[in-house]
């Protein structure tokens, strides 16, 4: 749960960027779910190797790489 | 020979040395005099690998002296942009954060060229991790145009455009993710090929974007960047994106004859943005290919900016992930130029990127109707001359879209070749922009627009020994514009999530770009439908 003025104003930014009006029953869900999502996000390991690669990376649709 | 050796081509190289008229040797020593009668005043080398050189050229003279001729570029002196891997030697894509960055292997084309027969000179300027720039504040200065060097070479493969256009080697590698390849190419005078994403490996070579890193040929001919070409294609497993493809003779499809080719002119592109000497150059371009046969007629594509929203979307995400650590932890160990354009992604949203891929899938399919219709496109190769380096505005590549940018979106070759000069002497540009994986034809009408044409025959005049030209570059902008209390909140918000720690010159132009960042996550919107899948799709990773 947010309850911290800065956290609830990231949520208010985040919620307005993203361009979505919520009602405050939704907005207070928001908040509750903000933490666990920041959480996950910051999980992700950041130390690593600039040669790691995409796991999706680019292609030609086949008809383009036919020609 | 000594005078001719200046300006050699590879093709004329090739021929002497295979004849056995003119030693590699002998090319290579007047190359490095060269390096050390210009160099001083135009920056194009990071490393110069001297010792190296000779002793390439030495076992190549000794090769071929035995009856062993590897092809055109055996005993030729190239260069590599400072961001391709080379075993033993120094590879610092122009940054502090790898200034002490010594590759044990080669990258895959930088392994190729010397498999070919190559000999390396050395380590080109680029722009800090091949991104951003001209910047002064980076462990070495920017490289200056052989034309005017008060001016900028464009970039960011702005020494290897440099080392070509002066001479100082005869054939170079750069990479292009929005333009640079070509925009360096465009502003000094050379050609250069982007290459369609995929055919050539980037496998070891400092990346800047995955989605749209390509390597590509800088020479001073068109003849010349597909002897090199040649040289440095081919699947290669190590790269993720690596395309199984037929390689075909590019120098084989350089006939002259372009009669009977249909090709698209995209006028939309420098109407409203171009100066009279560049449109006056394309109009003249235009008369040139009608001329040799050609159908040219007028057509168009998107605006520049809709392929402009998709790439920065896609390119400065990926960017700022491959950083994210040092932009964390020592973003002051960067250039102010490149921070202002890598800081602003903490601004994209993951939902943005995804529909950027969405967007690049919906224009793949959009330009199939255009391939159908046209054997080529041509515009400018950049939309004025080379600006002085004192002009340039930290911060300026959000405002506006380039002219190079969409055909990195829509992913095949696309070459630039000199079409003229300014009232200044400084160089103007022709884009041919081809089908994905057709290099063969946009070399064959860029090599017949260079014959029948005579910019080729100019070179820029330099004194060697003379000093460098000073430059006060202009100031990086240090306050921060008055943004509305939401945009605000949200820069703020996003700076606080990703971690960053900003000075008041990086919060200033943090706020400068954060419109327009946020503007082009906007615009990706949509609506899309539902099945619109993205660009890039999952691949297992090879076996290598």
């Amino acid at each position: 749960m947010v309850d911290d003025k800065v956290s609830r104003r990231e949520v208010a930014a985040l919620v307005k960027w993203a361009g979505m009006e919520l009602s405050e029953a939704q907005f207070e869900q928001f908040c509750e779910a903000f933490p666990h999502a920041a959480r996950m996000i910051e999980s992700l390991p950041r130390d690593r190797s600039r040669w790691d690669e995409l796991a999706n990376v680019f292609e030609f649709p086949p008809e383009d790489a036919e020609q | 020979m000594t005078a001719e050796l200046k300006t050699i081509t590879i093709a004329e190289a090739a021929r002497l040395i295979e004849a056995k008229k003119l030693s590699p040797v002998e090319l290579t020593e007047a190359k490095l005099a060269l390096v050390e009668g210009l160099d001083g005043q135009l920056d194009s080398f990071v490393t110069l690998t001297a010792d190296l050189a000779i002793q390439k050229a030495r076992a190549a003279e000794a090769e071929i002296a035995a009856g062993t001729y590897r092809g055109p570029l055996h005993g030729i002196p190239f260069g590599l942009k400072d961001i391709y891997n080379t075993a033993g030697i120094l590879t610092t894509a122009q940054s502090k954060i790898l200034i002490d960055h010594i590759p044990e292997r080669d990258a895959t084309t930088t392994a190729m060229m010397h498999a070919a027969g190559g000999v390396l000179m050395g380590k080109l300027t680029t722009h800090e991790f091949a991104h951003g720039g001209p910047s002064f504040d980076l462990p070495w200065p920017p490289a200056r145009n052989p034309w005017n060097p008060e001016h900028f070479t464009g970039g960011s493969s702005s020494g290897s455009a440099a080392a070509v256009a002066a001479g100082l080697v005869v054939g170079a590698l750069g990479s292009d993710t929005g333009g640079s390849v070509r925009i360096p190419a465009a502003l000094t005078g050379i050609a250069g090929l982007k290459t369609t994403q995929g055919l050539v490996s980037r496998h070891g070579v400092v990346p800047n974007s995955f989605t749209f890193d390509t390597c590509g040929p800088m020479a001073w001919t068109v003849e010349d960047c597909a002897i090199l070409l040649q040289a440095i294609t081919g699947y290669d497993a190590r790269d993720a994106s690596s395309a199984e493809h037929s390689v075909p003779d590019y120098r084989a499809a350089l006939s002259g004859d372009i009669r009977g080719l249909k090709i698209g002119v995209l006028r939309h592109f420098w109407t409203d943005n171009a100066d009279a000497e560049t449109a006056a150059a394309m109009e003249a371009s235009l008369d040139v290919l009608s001329g040799l046969g050609a159908t040219v007629e007028e057509t168009q594509i998107r605006p520049p900016q809709d392929y402009y929203d998709v790439k920065i979307v896609i390119a400065e995400s990926e960017l700022y992930a491959t950083h994210e650590k040092e932009l964390r932890d020592r973003p002051g160990d960067f250039g102010a130029d490149f921070l202002s354009r890598a800081f602003p992604a903490c601004l994209f949203r993951a939902v943005d990127y995804i529909q950027a891929q969405r967007q690049q899938r919906r224009i793949l399919s959009e330009m199939r109707t255009v391939y159908t219709k046209y054997d080529a496109l041509v515009t400018v190769g950049a939309a004025a001359p080379a600006m002085r380096l004192d002009a340039h505005k930290m911060g300026e590549s959000w405002e506006h879209p380039n002219v190079t940018t969409p055909f990195n979106v829509t992913g095949g070759p696309a070459l630039v070749v000199c079409n003229g000069y300014s009232a200044a002497g400084l160089p103007l540009s022709l884009q041919i922009v081809g089908r994905p994986f057709d290099e063969a034809t946009v070399l064959r009408i860029g090599d017949a627009y260079e014959r029948a044409t005579e910019w080729r025959a100019r070179r820029p005049k330099l004194t060697e020994g003379a000093p460098q030209v000073p430059v006060t570059p202009a100031e990086a902008p240090t306050v921060a514009p008055d943004l509305d209390a939401e945009t605000t909140d949200i820069v703020e918000a996003r700076v606080v999530r990703a971690g960053l720690t900003l000075d008041d010159g990086q919060r200033a132009r943090l706020y400068a770009a954060a419109p327009h960042a946020l503007a082009m996550g906007q615009r990706l919107r949509g609506p899309r439908p539902w099945e619109e899948a993205p660009a890039n799709v999952f691949r297992f990773p090879r076996r290598v």
